[in-house]
């Protein structure tokens, strides 16, 4: 190769991006490139991509939450057509296995408390065991509760109620079983998907 | 690894479907973006669970601004600064979070990138080239898209004769191939 005036070809390039030339070679690509503003152009650019793909570390998301993501879409419509999301609340305290929060008001000590996060809003609960019924109990934290309509689904039974003027609710008792709690605010819709009220 | 994003459309064009209500527009468009808005909270030190909640509220978050964000665009910064909104106020909600997390065991190469500023600039800059390269290979061939993802996406460099063997391919027409293929990305990919 003459380096002052043939270019490196491209697959020459690419072995001295990934360091697979022999020293000879490599002296004279780089003596070329010290001189071709295009073949230092090049393999700059060669080097940068190959770095990007070699350091790809980011993760995909989980496919349930794509999942959900995607269904959040076609899931909720108003009267008037307008979109609203549905959020899965995450449990972010459960009484049961830690110390009681402060703010835990006197109970019944076999009442348990849930704190669920979703956005902007808190879901308090409180679960009262009841024979072989349940009593969910609770308060939502957050703008524009009022009014909102709370459900509890399973296949064991089911109840609905309205958040009162301090965003509190008392469902009616529901037997042991699995369940689903929808909370339906003005904006979004929040589940908590998974509730296992078990004696 | 798998390449999921959708290559053809445009973000404006997905976005103008998502306006209609076309699910599969919301769909691409998810798929397109689910792993720039699930990095970022992950680089931020969140785990999964937290960083699946703000994945969740970016993308509900569009759903709501779907008629009002002025630059279809400009969606990629839109949501990019959405997810980094939502993680910052999940980690000053809850700071131990953070804290908590970064002593998880998780894989080694998210620790390894982390550093002390929860979300920098470079890191998003080098994801959404990333993410473009990404798109970039998955305009190529079968054929181009396997030898590049099977020669470059693993931090050590393979052998020919490992490649040669996984795709059962000749191993003296590695090196060829590979700057054939690396050549079409370069044509296909800007950053």
């Amino acid at each position: 190769m003459n380096s002052s005036f043939e270019h490196i070809s491209f697959a020459k390039l690419t072995d001295l991006a990934e360091h697979r030339l022999k020293a000879d070679e490599r002296t004279e690509c780089f003596a070329h490139i010290r001189v071709c503003l295009k073949c230092a152009t090049d393999l700059s650019r060669l080097q940068n991509t190959i770095d990007l793909m070699r350091t790809d570390y980011g993760e995909d998301a989980p496919r349930d939450v794509i999942r959900r993501s995607v269904e959040m879409f076609r899931s909720h419509f108003t009267s008037n057509k307008q979109f609203l999301p549905l959020i899965t609340a995450v449990l972010s305290f459960d009484s049961r296995s830690a110390s009681p929060a402060y703010g835990l008001r006197s109970v019944a000590h076999a009442t348990y408390q849930l704190i669920y996060s979703a956005g902007d809003y808190d879901l308090d609960l409180r679960l009262t065991p009841q024979e072989d019924e349940w009593i969910l109990a609770g308060q939502v934290l957050g703008k524009n509760c009022v009014g909102a309509k709370v459900d509890l689904e399973g296949m064991a039974g089911s109840s609905s109620t309205t958040l009162n003027e301090l965003c509190e609710f008392t469902l009616p008792p529901v037997p042991n079983g699995d369940y689903r709690l929808r909370l339906r605010l003005t904006e979004m819709n929040v589940e908590v998907s998974e509730l296992r009220l078990r004696a | 690894m798998v390449l999921l994003e959708q290559g053809e459309l445009k973000d404006e064009d997905l976005l103008a479907g998502c306006r209609r209500g076309d699910d599969f527009a919301w769909e691409a468009l998810v798929h397109r973006y689910q792993r720039l808005v699930y990095s970022i909270p992950r680089h931020a030190g969140l785990n999964y669970d937290d960083s699946a909640e703000v994945f969740q509220e970016v993308f509900a978050a569009l759903i709501r601004n779907l008629n009002s964000i002025d630059k279809p665009e400009r969606l990629h910064a839109w949501l990019v600064t959405t997810a980094r909104r939502k993680t910052s106020r999940l980690i000053s909600k809850f700071p131990q979070l953070q804290q908590t997390r970064r002593t998880e065991t998780e894989p080694e190469q998210i620790s390894e990138l982390r550093d002390d500023a929860p979300l920098p600039d470079e890191v998003l800059v080098r994801i959404e080239q990333q993410r473009r390269i990404r798109m970039g290979i998955n305009k190529l061939d079968e054929r181009c898209k396997q030898l590049l993802v099977a020669l470059f996406y693993r931090p050590e460099p393979p052998s020919y004769a490992e490649v040669a063997r996984a795709l059962g391919i000749p191993e003296g027409s590695v090196g060829p191939t590979r700057a054939r293929c690396l050549q079409k990305l370069l044509h296909l990919v800007e950053y």
